[in-house]
């Protein structure tokens, strides 16, 4: 019973955690763009998640080392500092649109300014960081995060044709007065949102942290091929309730509040309440993951003493770089920059640094001095390849696509 | 013997030249000023369609808030934006140099994105006071300008 509850818990937690603020304005706006006409880019993006949060899983539970710490060694510094680099960038910007976004669910529930909350939210996600155990960060927020399920009832309450929502998603075809560049620049953006860097090295370093074994390999799997789908249902979800109240009144995306005004229109008060609950959590948490994700691949890189398996005075490298990490992040947000702006950014540049993340686990899982029999097998490897070679298109026609639709417009 | 300049080292500053000659192509593209009628008219067609967003946006909220399906500092949030990002397009449009033949193009628009700024405004108030008489008046304004801004958008296409 013990570990069917432990496993229900991870593919709950999976859920809820899966989507962040990327995943919440990205999808609402291509809703409200595009209408359904690009959940197949949602699809192709969790199935790359899952090839590669697998990959990294099996990779932490059978080597018992994190991602980085692996990359380095097996890659060689120049290469991993390439790597580290690249994902670090974009993880910090995702690190800062994620307390931007604390900051405007609280805007939105108190109607006190953002930036009087970003200090706020910056201390709040450091101490929780500092202090709170991994395991009930993790459970917390991922368990809070399921309140985003109020988009699926708000889909269902509006009664839509599910025949032609269907029709929208399997045939995917351009809106009139849509671009094809546009079009192409925010599949591009949806494909980042879902494969964002920070996922795997965050589901790695967990790993280690909940000091996963080979015993733990059908958990992992579980949380990864269950949990993760179920989270991108929630992505299609948001996509589906802008598609059906923003899309048809010509409102497109540009606010988180008018991500939650469809809950409001099917369900009222309490279905918005909710959805700001789960605004909340789903920012705070991933906040958590991605300062964690940047002090892990930091210390890992560097050789430090790091995680919160330990105590923080045996590991202070590593939480001066969360500190660090927190400061330039409300410093950031307190040059009054608009946190949906730098989301969008996020994505796409997340996009740009997607291969210098996946490339190295592919050549790691495939090492068997660190995994021994438990290398990638050929549909592993078939599927991490043909998601490499999708990744290196994204990240380069990523930033050409941003300049000639000059970032979407 | 190869000529000075003609090997991958002479290559290079020449290929380093276009690549920054393009790159300030593709960034000039972002903030280019209006080069000709089409190119001003298309500036106006953008500010059009951002401000029917930001006015639908509001109508919605307004819809919302008499009906009460939403939370007054929501409802309030949502307008203090929309009004924010109207006075931002009003500004970015106003500060573009129309040529000679399309001043009737900037009268137009300017006059109906400034409806739209005050309609907005008027939402705002009306919401923070939660005044239902004000709420209700305002919503036929915005009725009113998002009509405006679509007979505009119609003319300029």
């Amino acid at each position: 019973v013990k570990k069917v509850f432990g496993v229900a818990l991870g593919i709950l937690t999976a859920i809820g955690g899966f989507v962040d603020i990327g995943d919440l304005v990205t999808n609402a706006l291509v809703g409200s763009r595009f209408g359904l006409s690009l959940v197949w880019v949602v699809a192709v993006g969790v199935l790359g998640i899952c090839v590669f949060a697998e990959m990294s899983g099996r990779v932490a539970a059978i080597s018992g080392r994190a991602t980085f710490d692996l990359i380095r060694e097996r890659l060689g510094p120049r290469v991993g500092l390439l790597a580290l680099a690249g994902s670090m960038a974009v993880t910090l910007l995702t690190f800062i649109a994620e307390i931007g976004g604390v900051a405007l669910a609280l805007e939105l529930t108190t109607s006190v300014n953002e930036f009087l909350w970003v200090p706020l939210a910056g201390a709040a996600v450091w101490l929780v960081l500092w202090r709170t155990k991994f395991s009930l960060m993790e459970n917390v927020f991922g368990l809070l995060g399921l309140a985003l399920v109020v988009f699926a009832v708000a889909v269902w309450r509006l009664g839509p044709d599910y025949g032609h929502l269907w029709q929208q998603a399997s045939h995917p075809a351009r809106p009139a007065g849509e671009g094809l560049p546009t079009y192409l620049y925010y599949a591009v953006a949806l494909f980042g949102a879902a494969m964002t860097p920070y996922e795997v090295f965050f589901f790695s370093s967990g790993g280690v942290e909940e000091h996963w074994g080979p015993k733990d390999l059908g958990t992992m799997r579980a949380n990864v091929f269950i949990g993760f789908p179920l989270g991108g249902l929630l992505s299609v979800a948001i996509a589906a309730a802008t598609t059906l109240v923003l899309l048809p009144a010509d409102i497109q995306v540009d606010t988180l509040a008018q991500v939650g005004l469809p809950v409001a229109v099917a369900v009222g008060k309490i279905g918005l309440a909710v959805a700001l609950l789960g605004f909340f959590a789903a920012t705070f948490g991933a906040a958590c993951e991605t300062g964690l994700a940047v002090g892990y691949s930091i210390s890992q890189y560097f050789g430090w003493q790091w995680g919160k398996f330990v105590r923080p005075r045996e590991a202070g490298r590593f939480h001066v770089v969360l500190l660090a990490s927190t400061v330039v992040g409300v410093a950031v947000l307190l040059t009054t920059v608009d946190p949906i702006k730098v989301t969008e950014y996020s994505v796409v540049f997340s996009a740009v640094a997607l291969p210098l993340t996946y490339f190295p686990i592919l050549v790691v899982a495939n090492d068997p001095d660190y995994m021994g029999d438990r290398t990638n097998g050929r549909l592993a490897n078939a599927l991490g390849t043909v998601f490499l070679v999708l990744v290196v298109v994204a990240a380069v026609a990523a930033v050409p696509l941003m300049l000639a639709t000059k970032a979407g417009m | 013997v190869i000529p000075a300049g003609s090997g991958p080292r002479g290559q290079r500053p020449r290929a380093l030249a276009s690549l920054v000659v393009t790159a300030c192509l593709f960034l000039g593209g972002c903030v280019t000023p209006a080069t000709g009628s089409d190119s001003y008219r298309d500036k106006a067609v953008t500010s059009v369609r951002a401000a029917t967003s930001e006015v639908a946006t509001a109508q919605l909220t307004v819809r919302l808030l008499r009906r009460h399906r939403i939370m007054q500092p929501y409802a309030d949030e949502t307008i203090t934006a929309n009004e924010t990002a109207l006075g931002s397009i009003s500004t970015a449009f106003g500060s573009v140099q129309p040529p000679p033949e399309d001043d009737p193009v900037r009268i137009e628009v300017a006059g109906v994105l400034s409806a739209a700024e005050d309609a907005v405004a008027a939402a705002r108030i009306a919401a923070r006071r939660s005044d239902r008489p004000g709420l209700a008046q305002v919503a036929g304004d915005l009725r009113e300008v998002s009509d405006d801004l679509a007979d505009a958008e119609k003319s300029l296409s």
